[in-house]
């Protein structure tokens, strides 16, 4: 209610329609015209929002591209028949409307999740030639034992929307083609409307790791460190893609709905790097999110919030420590306290620090990595056992109702999952499971561990390398 | 095939079933209950024969000494608290063998099947070491997994036909080996090779027809309802991959699955516990109940597991948080 409220103060809606399950209720709350972009087609939230009030404006032009960019691969017709079974709130979800409509084919609208029966009755009752899932989709598919070739009607079948193991793609695509059904795997974000890329069936079990090229229109280069675009194979960089699809720029009020910005670029934040078959392949998330006690934080966010009294303020942290470094003087201070009250977490997890300059990076940029060299700037012996003291109260108070309760972001990385369960082991990011001599007594504790950050686990987890098992939980975040 | 609950791995399913049911057979809920401790031997075959063989027979003997010291490490100190504190020191039970003297036993929890699951793990360690038998099991493991159950179960025959170990209840590892064993036919029939009807077919007259010989026939202790509820649980992994239910009933699982070990350490302790807190509070017709016995078995166990994880994961989190703040 409290996100609510602060949406409609941001956004000033005309209307506001409330509904259950029976029916709607229609307020006229604000009545004063004001101006949007004739161009302004949709507003989305983005899926790393951390509940605050941003979209991503997208033009009725970016969608249009993306739209018959993704018609041209997926070779729709007028004769194909899409179902529902993702959200249309998603990007991913409303694409997949938005080319079917394109070439005048058909969509099934239905209530049931795809892991209800009644789902895959109107799939064959209905004739529907295309399925479009997310990596939890074919986990789940694979646990459960579902067969593509009892789908007799399905032409393709895509995967987007995070990253799933290669060697179930593999599996996957094999049993697709042997029912003659194509599998595409596809990248994209919401910036972009969202296709970035894909990979051709043919070429999947080649590249059952990657996220292939770049749709029709569009292209894909990286970026070193440096802002130099990367020439070479094999070297990781920060993935950018150009195109007619990107957004138009985000909307954090009403007031920023007027003007559509014209970008041509958009910087994923996605690390990756590209094969000699020329395909892309993500290997990591540039991040400005921590999980303190399991809790999604956006430093941006914070660093935004501050800004509003403050200007010199510069955010770094980890999941331990947020800190607040400034250049101001002593006697401004900034209110931990109200700052730990709106992110919802113990104040003793914040921690300010007075620089008397910003270290900065050639091309003028604030160098945050300098910055995080600061959060271990906490000298005083005594500071920093009361903080342990403190800090080990409020985990093993929060944690005791969190096992208790199964409520999930227990863990931040697949490393601690395999931490806590191997607590005598030296863990490198080469080890698994099997490797590590996982027995009976650690096996529940461990998958149901993974099982909460990446869903439903492949059959061969305890074979995965702790890399190839995070490579999985960053792509699911993404 | 779908629908939208939360799924339950049929391995966890019966591991929580078998802990639950020596709990309740403890507590005397009904007669007929024995076999939860064959039920667990069957999940620990399973998942030792799926992470243990691996690469070369050195991977698995270390699998087997890190299962036999995560096992034998908590029992040992147990006992050696449990003999401190009543001064009575049984070097038998203490060093693992008592098993092959008494069907007694000093500690408070059922002590026999760390005793027995360690016996077999040196047998197994001799075996696998001087025949270099992971690369065998590995190039064919339904073969191999055969021999290895065969030679197991006519050790069981064997001993039964000249040794009436009945006095000692039959908790001896030659007579339970098979137990562990058919978790590597498991392994063998349904993880490397196809988990299709044919295969099932075949894991479940050997299981009907093996569990009805030695059970039954032998006239083993218990042996009716070892015979139950040892079927039972083989039939449950063997035709069960998962079972849907709703969150909280998967979370149930999820914690007793998690809690096993605790559960079989500390549910005798935690009868104890009921029973006093029943007569501090004149509610003793209440707490004697056999259900509530058996409740607080799981529960109080459960919340020490949470209890000790919960510690263990602030312990590791805040000291990450020290040592960054003292770097």
């Amino acid at each position: 209610m409290g996100d609510d409220a602060a949406l409609i103060a941001a956004y000033q809606p005309h209307y506001i329609i409330k509904c259950d399950a029976e029916n709607c209720d229609v307020t006229v709350f604000n009545d004063t015209p004001y101006d949007i972009a004739p161009d302004l087609a949709l507003l989305l939230s983005t899926s790393g929002s951390t509940g605050s009030k941003k979209f991503v404006k997208i033009s009725a032009a970016a969608i249009q591209h993306n739209t018959t960019a993704i018609n041209a691969y997926l070779e729709n017709t007028q004769k194909d028949r899409a179902i529902t079974s993702l959200k249309l709130h998603y990007s991913y979800g409303l694409s997949v409307l938005n080319t079917i409509l394109d070439v005048g084919g058909s969509i099934v609208l239905n209530n049931s999740g795809a892991f209800t029966a009644a789902f895959w009755e109107a799939l064959n009752s209905y004739n529907v030639t295309c399925f479009s899932g997310v990596p939890h989709h074919f986990t789940t598919f694979e646990k459960l034992g579902l067969k593509w070739a009892d789908y007799k009607g399905l032409r393709y079948v895509t995967q987007a929307g995070g990253k799933l193991s290669a060697a179930l793609i593999k599996k996957q695509a094999k049993q697709c083609a042997e029912s003659d059904i194509k599998f595409f795997v596809m990248y994209g974000q919401t910036e972009a409307a969202p296709r970035i890329s894909y990979v051709p069936p043919t070429d999947v079990q080649d590249n059952a790791d990657c996220i292939g090229r770049a749709i029709n229109g569009g292209a894909l280069h990286l970026l070193d460190d440096a802002g130099e675009v990367i020439a070479d194979e094999g070297v990781a960089g920060e993935l950018v893609y150009t195109g007619e699809n990107i957004m138009s720029g985000y909307a954090l009020s009403y007031a920023d709905l007027g003007m559509l910005e014209d970008i041509k670029t958009l910087r994923t934040g996605d690390l990756a790097l590209r094969n000699g078959a020329g395909y892309y392949k993500i290997v990591g998330r540039k991040s400005r999110f921590v999980k303190p006690l399991g809790v999604r934080i956006n430093l941006d966010d914070i660093e935004r919030h501050l800004h509003v009294q403050h200007n010199d303020v510069y955010v770094v942290g980890n999941d331990r420590t947020i800190l607040i470094a400034h250049t101001h003087d002593a006697d401004r201070q900034i209110d931990l306290g109200a700052l730990a009250q709106k992110y919802n977490l113990p104040v003793a997890f914040f921690m300010c620090k007075a620089l008397q300059s910003v270290p900065l990076l050639e091309n003028g940029k604030t160098d945050y990595k300098e910055l995080e060299k600061n959060i271990s700037a906490d000298k005083s012996k005594l500071a920093r056992i009361i903080r342990f003291v403190k800090s080990f109260c409020i985990y093993v108070f929060c944690d005791f109702f969190a096992i208790l309760c199964g409520m999930s972001n227990q863990w931040d990385s697949v490393e601690a999952v395999f931490k806590e369960n191997f607590p005598r082991k030296e863990i490198t990011l080469a080890d698994s499971f099997q490797s590590l001599g996982g027995d009976s007594l650690r096996y529940v504790g461990t998958s149901l561990g993974l099982e909460s950050l990446l869903g439903a686990l492949p059959q061969n987890w305890h074979e995965l390398s702790i890399a190839e098992l995070e490579n999985m939980r960053q792509a699911a975040h993404v | 095939m779908f629908n939208n609950n939360t799924v339950v791995d049929s391995l966890l399913m019966v591991k929580c079933l078998a802990i639950i049911l020596v709990v309740a057979n403890h507590a005397a809920i009904s007669t007929g209950l024995h076999g939860g401790l064959n039920g667990l031997m069957l999940v620990s075959g399973i998942v030792m024969a799926s992470f243990a063989f691996k690469d070369t027979t050195a991977h698995t003997l270390k699998a087997f000494q890190n299962f036999a010291l995560r096992l034998a490490v908590p029992s040992f100190i147990l006992a050696l608290i449990w003999a401190v504190a009543y001064g009575q020191y049984n070097w038998s039970e203490l060093f693992f063998f008592r098993n092959w003297l008494t069907k007694t036993r000093l500690v408070s929890f059922p002590i026999w099947y760390p005793q027995v699951m360690v016996q077999m793990l040196l047998a197994f360690a001799v075996l696998f070491w001087v025949g270099n038998i992971t690369p065998k099991i590995l190039a064919n493991p339904k073969r191999v997994s055969m021999v290895a159950f065969v030679l197991a179960l006519g050790a069981c025959f064997l001993s039964y036909a000249l040794w009436n170990s009945a006095y000692l209840h039959d908790k001896l590892p030659h007579l339970l080996a098979w137990n562990f064993i058919f978790g590597w036919l498991y392994w063998a029939f349904l993880i490397k090779d196809e988990n299709n009807d044919k295969n099932r077919l075949i894991l479940t007259v050997i299981l009907c027809v093996t569990s009805y010989l030695v059970f039954i026939q032998t006239g083993a202790i218990f042996g009716a309802a070892r015979f139950m509820w040892f079927t039972l649980f083989g039939l449950i992994l063997i035709w069960v991959s998962a079972l849907k239910m709703p969150f909280f009933m998967a979370h149930i699982f999820h914690l007793i699955g998690q809690a096993t070990f605790y559960i079989f350490l500390w549910h005798y302790p935690a009868f104890g516990i009921t029973l006093r807190l029943g007569s501090m509070f004149g509610v003793e017709h209440i707490t004697a109940q056999p259900t509530v016995l058996l409740l607080s078995g799981v529960l109080y166990p459960v919340l020490l597991w949470v209890a000790v994880s919960a510690l263990k994961r602030a312990y590791g989190r805040a000291k990450g948080e020290y040592q960054l703040a003292a770097s």
